[in-house]
Parts: structure tokens; sequence; C-alpha cells
């Protein structure tokens, strides 16, 4: 289930939401929460009920490889250490995330190797799977780490499987979130936090739908069906996917903070303004949050523990290993392996300037970090190689600047319907693509973002009709279908 | 205002608000004055070339011709007039309108107009394979000229299709707003042009594809088959012969051996041209349009005998 | 012992800076030259004079210095 669906907001969430708080009125505390790991599998399930038994299965082996850990060193007799077990639990959660992630990535490449023809197992990737799997990784480390006090079963699996943060994150440490679900304060209906959640779910939404869904059909097009494309075209295409990219993860990571802000529950912040950031560092710090928080606690420190002597060099190959992991998580491709090796390697390069206290003007920062991500997130998009390189040769200019059936440029052309389109005939483009990316952008760098907005939310008239305003806009077109499939006739 | 006040204010507010929206939308939509809201997509606006398909009154044709856009600039029905002896009319709508629009459209012909000997259906390969979108254009001409309940039963419109069709026509009206006298000028002359040509509209894209540039419209869907059942069986019933035909395509379409395989139910055979008739992977140039007219019009004179149109 | 005295010359040496002094509310805010690699630089030089470990799951609840302070008081009462 998405959450931008009418099923979602209609019906799951109200159910859900009044059953859990009248379970809880009663003083059922144990069955709440049963309700909300119930309906979080429903919510899991409603996309494929096949791959309900795999995260199942996770949770199951995850927690018992827990519960192992936590106890071990209360046992007598040690058949097995405890770095054995840990290894073990690790290593099977690894193969379980490769075997569903990166099987055929890997068939495809031993095929270009060794010349073989080894059938594709299309494997289809079950839902959230890259998340869930990391996000119970980190459980294992705590666990071995002896972290871990609460170890029920249902606190866990609902900890695991709680529907805002199942499919996307933001990825949650169960420290953070295990003792919320217990206090007794959440349990009891909040207004103050109703209120906030649906301001910011329908910003969320609003984002989603109008900026994200709006700019993927330039997206589609750019990317997949056009052969080639002049310099506009390919700056348009690439800053539209930028821009739909951002008010993609960071709307649905809105949605996903506001449904737990109407449980009671305070998830992460995800993002804080990415594309305002002067330098690749503070970029992410901004973008992903949760995620970098995750690479440097779990990935980072061990790679730098591991070391005897830490030195700045030390310090760079571990940054440039743990981006370059975290770029293969993000999906099954080279052009995934290249965009991490790629952030790595800016990182590097941000901290060695800053060790040589070398000037940066703040513009100047910001045009080279921002140019930076837009170009990396070509690969990001990108289904293979070559299609990345089309829109990358295409933002030098090696296509060309302007068409060849319009070689002079005047300006008495500007504004007129047909230069547009024959300028972005590539992507079956006119002036109004260009407004969207130029409109969007202006917003995305001049205004406050959601959660700014939400922490200096108060009721109000103006704030009603601005939240009946944004949700009902956003509601309606939900289900617009995309331009795109009008030029197919 | 206190936060509770506010969630139920909301609450409240969002459902009251949202049938008075929609039941403006409705009305502005069913009074819509096409020469007014003229939403342009290819050259000529959607709701002029709608009202043209919905307000023939009085006619008799011999054939007529139901299809999408490929219809609309490929088929010349002069052309096919003066080689069968025969009247024919053309009424096109763009294929985003969907099926039920079709079948609207020509129930509401068949019930205005002395009944036809036959009808062809005229619609481009991949059409068939988006006829239960929603789209703008569907919502506009089943909410326009449709009976509402019976659309609001069969789910092919649904609230949001209203309010956005609406708000199509209102930012449509809103781009026209200064230019009110040439909108209406230009429906006038749009209208009696398609009375002059009987249904054909000529391609507004200048230039033609590359003769080397390569295409493959294959889909990835499959294919409904029964709706082309559907067509056939509802207007054999009325006693009228019906033809299904896929319109041309462009020689370096890869995707035409995809659909040569795939479409076992039509009536013609899948031809392609050159693509100097072409566009776009679809719509002909008026050259191209004289060429297809003539060879269908032969096509058409292998089905009947001559002057005399039957079996 | 008073462990906010005693960070203050290993801060003072990891950041570089003689004139740092420390405060419970102290964060990577208030010094420069405070980033990801001179905060493990850090967390392993306390590990090695207070002779504690800290786990992996224990450093993004860091928010500032007296939280540190509090985390070395509670793994050295353990022992």
């Amino acid at each position: 289930m998405l959450f931008n669906s009418y099923e979602f907001i209609f019906f799951f969430l109200p159910i859900t939401l009044a059953v859990y708080f009248l379970l809880n009125k009663k003083r059922l505390t144990v069955a709440s929460n049963t309700w909300l790991l119930f309906a979080s599998l429903t919510f899991y399930s409603w996309w494929n009920v096949k791959y309900l038994p795999l995260i199942l299965l996770s949770i199951l082996f995850n927690y018992t490889i827990g519960c192992l850990l936590a106890e071990h060193d209360s046992l007598r007799k040690k058949i097995v250490s405890k770095r054995g077990i840990f290894i073990f639990g690790l290593v099977g959660n690894i193969i379980f995330l490769s075997y569903f992630k990166y099987m055929d990535f890997f068939i495809g490449n031993m095929n270009a190797l060794f010349k073989t023809d080894l059938p594709l197992l299309q494997i289809v990737l079950p839902l959230g799977i890259s998340f869930f799997t990391i996000t119970q990784i980190a459980f294992l480390v705590d666990c071995y780490e002896g972290l871990v006090e609460d170890r029920k079963l249902l606190s866990y699996s609902l900890f695991v499987t709680f529907f805002p943060h199942l499919l996307a994150g933001p990825i949650l440490h169960h420290k953070e979130m295990m003792p919320q679900f217990e206090t007794v304060r959440n349990k009891v209906l909040n207004y103050k936090n109703l209120s906030h959640g649906l301001f910011l779910f329908f910003i969320g939404l609003f984002k989603k739908v109008i900026f994200a869904d709006e700019l993927s059909k330039t997206v589609k097009i750019g990317f997949d069906a056009a052969h080639s494309l002049n310099m506009v075209e390919a700056w348009t295409v690439s800053l539209s996917y930028t821009l739909q990219l951002y008010f993609d993860f960071s709307g649905y990571s809105d949605m996903a903070i506001a449904v737990g802000l109407l449980f009671n529950i305070v998830l992460p912040v995800n993002f804080n303004s990415p594309y305002k950031a002067t330098n690749i560092i503070d970029f992410w710090k901004r973008w992903h949050i949760s995620l970098t928080s995750f690479i440097t606690t779990y990935l980072y420190s061990p790679i730098m523990r591991s070391f005897r002597k830490i030195t700045f060099a030390k310090s760079m190959l571990a940054t440039f290993i743990a981006m370059f992991i975290a770029g293969i998580w993000h999906g099954a491709g080279w052009t995934f392996i290249l965009w991490g090796a790629l952030h790595g390697a800016a990182l590097v390069v941000n901290h060695l300037w800053k060790r040589r206290k070398l000037p940066m003007p703040r513009l100047v920062g910001w045009l080279l970090t921002f140019g930076f991500v837009n170009a990396s997130f070509v690969l990001f998009r990108a289904k293979n190689l070559t299609d990345a390189a089309k829109v990358l040769k295409g933002m030098i200019g090696l296509n060309g600047i302007l068409p060849a059936t319009h070689p002079h440029f005047a300006f008495a052309d500007l504004g007129h319907g047909q230069f547009w389109k024959l300028l972005m005939a590539n992507i079956k483009g006119n002036d109004s693509i260009l407004w969207t990316v130029i409109v969007i952008m202006t917003v995305t760098l001049t205004c406050q973002n959601s959660i700014q907005l939400e922490q200096k939310f108060k009721p109000s008239w103006k704030t009603l009709g601005f939240v009946v305003i944004v949700s009902f806009y956003a509601l309606v077109n939900m289900n617009k279908v995309s331009e795109f499939l009008y030029f197919q006739f | 205002m206190k936060h509770s006040s506010f969630v139920i204010r909301y609450l409240l507010l969002l459902p009251a608000g949202a049938i008075i929206i929609g039941f403006a939308s409705l009305c502005l939509i069913r009074y819509d004055n096409p020469s007014i809201s003229d939403i342009r997509r290819h050259g000529l606006g959607y709701n002029t070339i709608t009202y043209h398909g919905f307000s023939r009154v009085n006619c008799d044709n011999d054939i007529v011709m139901v299809g999408d856009s490929t219809l609309l600039m490929g088929i010349i029905p002069n052309i096919i007039e003066k080689k069968l002896n025969a009247t024919v009319i053309s009424l096109g709508l763009y294929a985003t309108s969907g099926l039920q629009s079709y079948t609207l459209m020509l129930d509401n012909y068949l019930r205005r107009n002395k009944k036809p000997k036959c009808i062809v259906f005229y619609f481009s390969a991949s059409t068939p394979y988006y006829f239960n979108e929603h789209t703008y254009e569907k919502s506009y001409t089943l909410l326009k000229y449709g009976a509402l309940t019976t659309f609001f039963q069969s789910k092919e419109v649904d609230f949001s299709d209203v309010v956005c069709a609406a708000w199509t026509i209102v930012t449509g009206i809103s781009k026209n707003i200064f230019h009110i006298t040439n909108s209406r000028i230009r429906f006038r002359h749009d209208i009696s042009l398609m009375d002059t040509t009987k249904g054909y509209v000529r391609n507004a894209v200048p230039t033609p594809i590359d003769p080397d540039c390569k295409l493959n419209t294959s889909q990835k869907r499959d294919l409904e088959l029964y709706f082309i059942d559907q067509l056939r069986k509802r207007y054999e019933n009325m006693g009228i012969r019906v033809l299904y035909c896929i319109s041309p395509m462009p020689e370096s379409d890869s995707g035409s051996e995809f659909f040569k395989k795939n479409y076992t139910q039509v009536d013609n055979a899948i031809i392609t041209l050159p693509n100097c008739f072409f566009t776009d992977s679809r719509h002909m140039t008026e050259s191209g349009a004289v060429l297809n007219s003539k060879l269908f019009a032969d096509y058409l004179q292998t089905k009947f005998r001559r002057n005399n149109l039957s079996r | 012992m008073d462990i906010l005295a005693e960070l203050t010359p290993i801060f003072q040496e990891v950041f570089d800076d003689d004139s740092i002094i420390v405060t419970r509310q102290s964060t990577a805010n208030d010094i420069d030259a405070w980033d990801s690699l001179t905060h493990m630089n850090m967390v392993m030089a306390v590990e090695v004079r207070f002779k504690v470990r800290f786990a992996l799951g224990e450093l993004p609840a860091l928010k500032n210095v007296g939280d540190l302070v509090d985390l070395v008081q509670k793994k050295l009462n353990k022992k």
C-alpha cells in the first residue's frame, strides 16, 4: 500500500488510528500494540501477500539471533562464541538481501565476463527489503554490544514493521523507538500531534503528487525514450530528475513522520533542505539523514576502529569505502556503484580542502555542490551507463546546444510556442516544462522546508485554509495520468 | 484556535467543500461552451473536435468512420467519397478519450442521423492499450455528453476526474480570456472547416520524421481483444456492417511486427508507409493523408462491390 | 574524578586548539575542527584515557559533552 492512495488515506489510516486509540482507552495496551503489528503487516501484504512470509522469516531469524547474543554472557556452557553467532546473523542478513537484490546483477556480470548464457532468475524485489534488513543489522550489532534491554517479540516486531517507516524509512534505531511504544503518555489521543501530523502529511502528499509526479513526465521521456538530447534538453531533464527525486523522497519521508506523529510516535527527520548545502559534507548531513547516521555509526566507525592508528589518510579511505558500500545498497547496477564511488571521492576532496583551510566563497561552493549532486543523480536514474552517458554528454553540449533544424537563434523567437517545441523536440517539450523546472527550483531554494513549516505551525483559520487547499488539490490529483501517455497516439 | 477544533473543523470542512466543488465542477463541464474553453492539443482544440463529433444531425452518410487522431489526420473523406461514389463522414476523438467515449458518440450519431450502411472503426495500433486510462479527454467527453448516472455507476469517471476536468476548462478559459473574440472566431472557423472536410483535420506539425530515425512502439502490456468484439457486436446487432481497421505505421517502427502478430481480429492488413509521410510514430502529413486515403479507398472497394456497399 | 576536567586536555589535543574550554553544553557546533574524523579520534582518545569501550550504538546518541560525561561515568561505575 502506498501513502498516496485513496485506500490508505480514507480507509486504512482512519480505521487503524481509531481502533488503536480505542483499545488504549480501555487500557488494553498489549492488544493495541498487536493491532498495530497486524495493521502494519496488512499494509505490507497489500502489495503482494506472497512476500509476507519473507519479512516474518527475517524478523524471527534476527529476533532469535538477537536473543542468543544478549543471553550469551550469562550462559554457563558456550558452544559457539558470541562473535560466531553475530557473524552468522550478519552474513545471514547479507545473503538474504543479496539473493533478492543482487542475484540477477551478479548473473548478468558473470555472463558478460565469462561469455556464459545463464538465464536471469527475474527475482522480484520484496518491498522495503533494503530498509528492514539494515534496520535489523543495526539491531544485531546493538545486541552484540549489549545495548538492548527490551527484548519482547511483540515490541521488536512492531519496531521493524511499524508501517510509517516500513517501506522507505526513515531508518530507525531501536533505542529511539521501543521506549516510545511503551510510554503511557503516548497511548492517549493527542490533538496537538493530530493537527501537526495532518498538516505535515498533506504537505508531503502535495510535494509527491504535485511536484514530483509533474516532473516525472519529463524525466521518463528524457531518460528512457529520447534518443539524444541537446544541451537545453539535457539540463532540463537532469534538473527535473534532481528535483523529482528530492520531492518524491522527502515528501514520502514527511508523510511517514506525519503518520507516526498521529500515533504519538516521533520519527527522526530525514531531510533538511539538502539543495541549500554549500559543500558536499553538509549535503550529506541534510540528505537522507537517517541513512548518513547509519553509515557513520555502523560502517565508518567500525572501519576506523579496525585501524590501529588513525591517520587522516585512513579516515579518507574509510569514508570512501563507506560511501562505496552505500552506493551498492541503493541498487544493483554499475551506475549505483559509480554513484557511490563518486560521492566518496567528493567527500574526500571536501575534507582535504577543509584540512588545507583553503578558501571557498559560499556561492561557488553552492554551485559546485549542487552541480555535482545534479550530475551524479543522472547516474542514479539512468537504467544503464549508455543512458547516463546520453544525458551527461548532452549536458556538456556534445550533442549540440541547439537542434540542427533551428540553427539561428533570434530573440524574436522567445516566447513563441513553436521555438520551444523545436528546441525540445527530443523530449516532446514546450516552454511549460522549463517554467515548471524554474518555478520548482525557486521554491526549493527560497522557501522553508516542510519540517520547518511544521515546527512553526499554529492552528488558525489561515492555516486551516492552507491545509484544506493543499490537501484538496493533492487528493484530487492523486490519480491523474501522466501526460506521457498522450504522446503514444 | 485550539488544536482539537482545528482537527475537527478540518475533518468537517473537507467533505463539505468536496461536495460543493464537485457539484460546481459538474455544472461547469455540463454547460461548457467549447467556443470559449478551447483546449488545444494538436493544433485543433479538443473541445472543438468533440463538438463536431457530437453535433451532427440529419446527416445521410453511407459510411461512418469512427476513430482516433490517426483517423482525423490520416483519412480525407472527400477522396474516399470520389473513389467509391458514396458519402463518408469521419468522427474522431483523440485516443485518450477512452472506449466509452467512442460508443457514446456513435450511439448519439445513430440516434439523430440516418443509419449508415457501414461503420468503420479506424484506430492506431497502440490506442486500444490505453482504453481504460483515466484522462482529461475521457472525463470531459463522458461528463459533458453522457448520461451521468451511467458513468458514475460504471466507474469510468470518479470525483477527481470531475474536478480535474473542470480545472482544465477553467485554465483553458483563462488562457483565452484576453482573446475571447479570437477564440469564438477561431471556433466558428474550425467547425465550418470540419464541416467541409467531413471531419478531416490537417496535422499542425509541419516537419516529417527523419528517414533513418529508429522507432519501437511495441507495448509491454497485454491487449484486451474483447473490446473489438464488443464494438462489432453492438453495431452488427443494429444491422450495420462493421469493419475494424488499424492505421498505418512508419517503415522504421520495429513495433509493426509486434502488432501484426498480436492483432488477429482486424479486418485490414497492418501496413507501413515511408517515414516522409509521418510527423511522429503515428500521425501523417497532408501528403500522407492523401496517399493513405487513396489506399484505404482501394481497400474498401475490395470489401464492397462498387456502388453497392453490400456484402 | 572530575571527568569534565580530564576531557579538556584531550579535546585540546585532538582538535589542535589550546584555547578550548569544554562545558557540559558544548557541542560539535561550538568547535570548528570537530567533524566526523576528529570525532572518531576524540572518542578513541577518551576510550584510551579512561580505559572504557564505547559500543557503536552508543555514539549517535551523544548530543553534547554532557552526554559523553554521563556515558563515561556509567561505564566506570559498571567496572
